[in-house]
């Protein structure tokens, strides 16, 4: 079981990763090719032409994210199962392997400056992630409660007034 | 080394995580089916619409070799995984039982 007891156990994370990638891809897409297909018509067709964008492309863009997602779950799994060890580098061998199978078809050169260029991307993000989680726990640290107020010195007698 | 190297990765504990008969189930499976794929030779098909030259020096013979015997090697570390596997679950198994 991943130490990450706020995830899913690993082949389920799988299928809910890739819905995740899939949903992200798709409304990224009907934002993106709905700008471009509004923009991209004449006046009078511009409706149109927006739906049209985004019936053609968001779905493919949903599917392209969904499948780099899931290959990176697979992956990432795969690679905690076998080091059996929860740290960044799980992410990053994983995004090497994901951005090398995406790319195998393309040749070798393609294949390896994919799989390059993949683990880099995921070692700024696990980096950034990193970094904000030291920030979030430096704000979050334990305060010493406040001491009580320090009962003043006796000070000389004051004269007794009437 | 830099302490800059700190502040943009700073340093975290590799935790360990437990057995789980799932993932390891999972990932068995997984290794043999990539393994099957990429001995099989369909990641390096050639396709209609390039020509063999093309082909060729994007996929040199060391290429493809490398790419099949990596999927050789999968296949072989599925199998030794799926053992494996299946040790540790008799081994969990035997221990329910004797409690």
């Amino acid at each position: 079981m991943s130490a990450d007891h706020s995830r899913d156990p690993c082949p389920i994370v799988i299928l809910n990763d890739f819905g995740g990638a899939f949903a992200m891809g798709a409304i990224g897409g009907v934002i993106w090719h709905g700008i471009k297909g509004f923009r991209n018509s004449p006046i009078g067709e511009r409706r149109l032409g927006f739906l049209n964008a985004i019936k053609a492309r968001a779905p493919v863009l949903g599917g392209n994210f969904g499948v780099w997602g899931g290959l990176f779950s697979t992956f990432d799994c795969s690679v905690k199962a076998i080091r059996k060890r929860e740290d960044p580098w799980n992410a990053i061998i994983g995004g090497f392997f994901t951005g090398g199978a995406l790319a195998i078809r393309g040749g070798w050169k393609h294949t390896r400056n994919s799989a390059i260029t993949c683990a880099c991307l995921l070692g700024v993000i696990e980096g950034v992630g990193l970094m904000f989680q030291r920030y979030a726990a430096w704000q979050a640290k334990p305060m010493a409660p406040p001491l009580p107020e320090a009962i003043a010195p006796p000070t000389q007698a004051q004269p007794l007034q009437a | 080394m830099s302490n800059i190297a700190n502040v943009f990765n700073p340093k975290q504990e590799s935790k360990p995580i437990e057995d789980c008969l799932s993932c390891d189930i999972f990932n068995s499976i997984f290794l043999l089916g990539t393994g099957g794929y990429l001995s099989s030779g369909k990641a390096i098909l050639k396709d209609k619409k390039v020509s063999v030259k093309e082909f060729n020096k994007k996929n040199p013979i060391w290429w493809r070799n490398g790419v099949r015997s990596f999927g050789a090697f999968l296949i072989g570390y599925g199998i030794f995984r799926s053992f494996d596997t299946y040790e540790s679950w008799k081994t969990s198994q035997e221990k329910k039982l004797s409690n």
